[in-house]
């Protein structure tokens, strides 16, 4: 096996995907590295969903080669996969919020349950603060996901996928709820796998911005 | 005939993959006793008063039922006797395990099946957590620990609802006979069997919740379906396995 070059973060090498005989992802090959931004556009239930599980691990490939951060997590246990996902941020297409959960909790989540050094209550939520000022909601604190509307939810979302200053950032559909344009119907910009170098994301232009 | 078997065979597959994995996951860090303890507060005092008055009427029909019958014989004063071994082997039991299927099978699976669909047991995978862990062994746990209890709680109010018709009601027989019948005629057999029944219907109750919940897919419609399925499937499990439970105590 070719060690991949050390500033690639994400490579998918002949990935195939196929539910019960029926090929879902095909060959797909692509490689992301360090300070990239790739966006997948795709008509919908073309499988761009499922490339953004892959990247995570939450499924397996039936053939094909994913590497991680120079690592081929190929056939990567869940336990073994935690320490590369503590390295990955992501927004899942509903949100992924926890509804049980405040807002607060839902973006300290990671922070507490990642592997990673354990921070001080007060650097958790400062971070935490931060990250949410980010998205212009730090006021909405103590309100639980429910008590927000599409739009926030999603924000949240992101400050929740940008709090441990990930090194590669997952998006699925940042836009469809977040943008006050409606997108085209059958090419929406749907799977935005977002790589930045890890401080980079407090520079960059806020959300409001975005296409 | 093999695909008809495929989907079956498939599902009793992934329950048992999940099963291992929760049963595992009991001695696996973290133990995250919080949720166990909220669980425990929802199944176990959530159920007492549909438990409770299940449990009482239950065993006041078993004596007003009997009444009749044992008056044939003349053996009215036994009526205590029957309604203990009715309610400790197996109405206690079961109709506390339909109850609380009714009411916590169909919420686990509608809990873990509406994160299922709005991705938040992804986003707990993807944020480092083990859903298993975090989701299926507090419930699996909470029902085994409270579903014993519970039992205990609808056999002993079976047995005042079996006296308050035997003997206010209709009078067949003294207080004081009622009672004594009914303690002579518990035995150690009675009570394991009464107590093994609900500790392993707990595990199939809660598992069937979680593994059907778990399973969803198909948006607030997979919902539904999921905790339809999850009630039919416990509730129809609860009737096999009291069977299965009671041929092996007949042969001890």
């Amino acid at each position: 096996m070719g060690s991949p070059a050390s500033d690639t973060v994400l490579a998918f090498e002949d990935v195939c995907l196929s539910f019960g005989g029926e090929c879902v992802l095909n060959e797909i090959t692509f490689s992301v590295r360090r300070g990239d931004t790739l966006v997948i556009q795709g008509a919908a239930a073309s499988g761009k969903t499922l490339i953004l599980k892959l990247s995570l691990g939450l499924i397996r490939p039936t053939r094909g080669r994913i590497v991680v951060f120079g690592e081929d997590v190929t056939a990567y246990s869940d336990s073994q996969w935690n320490d590369i996902r503590a390295r990955i941020g992501v927004l899942f297409q509903e949100g992924g919020l926890f509804d049980s959960l405040t807002v607060e909790e839902n973006v300290a989540y990671p922070l507490l349950n990642q592997k990673r050094e354990p921070l001080s209550e007060e650097e958790v939520r400062r971070r935490v603060q931060e990250s949410l000022d980010f998205v212009e909601l730090g006021h909405t604190l103590d309100k639980l996901p429910s008590e927000l509307s599409g739009g926030m939810r999603r924000r949240v979302g992101i400050a929740r996928a940008i709090v441990t200053q990930p090194e590669l950032l997952l998006y699925d559909s940042p836009c469809a709820v977040a943008s006050a344009s409606p997108a085209p119907s059958s090419r929406s910009p749907s799977c935005c796998c977002t790589i930045r170098p890890p401080p980079a994301w407090t520079r960059s232009p806020p959300i409001r911005s975005w296409p | 005939m093999l695909d008809i078997l495929k989907r079956p065979v498939y599902t009793f597959q992934e329950f048992i993959l999940l099963s291992i994995a929760a049963i595992r996951g009991v001695f696996r860090k973290p133990a995250y006793w919080g949720d166990t303890v909220i669980q425990m507060d929802l199944i176990g005092v959530g159920s007492l008063p549909v438990v409770s008055l299940t449990g009482f009427f239950s065993g006041a029909v078993m004596a007003l039922q009997m009444a009749r019958a044992l008056q044939t014989y003349g053996a009215t004063s036994q009526v205590g006797k029957i309604v203990a071994i009715t309610m400790v082997r197996e109405m206690g039991p079961v109709l506390t395990a339909l109850m609380v299927a009714g009411r916590n099978s169909s919420g686990m699976a509608s809990e873990l099946g509406s994160m299922k669909v709005t991705e938040q047991i992804d986003a707990m995978r993807a944020l480092g957590t083990d859903p298993v862990l975090k989701l299926v062994k507090p419930r699996l746990l909470a029902t085994a620990i409270v579903l014993p209890l519970l039992t205990i709680l609808a056999d002993f109010l079976g047995l005042v609802g079996g006296w308050l018709v035997a003997c206010v009601l209709l009078q067949l027989t003294p207080g004081a006979q009622y009672w004594d019948t009914a303690w002579r005629a518990i035995e150690y057999n009675d009570i394991a069997q009464g107590l093994i029944k609900p500790f392993c219907f707990a595990i199939v109750l809660s598992l069937v919740g979680c593994y059907y919940g778990m399973q969803t897919t198909g948006g607030t419609q997979g919902v539904g379906r999921s905790t339809t399925q999850a009630v039919v499937v416990a509730s129809v499990w609860v009737v096999i396995l009291t069977f299965i439970i009671g041929r092996i105590f007949t042969r001890l």
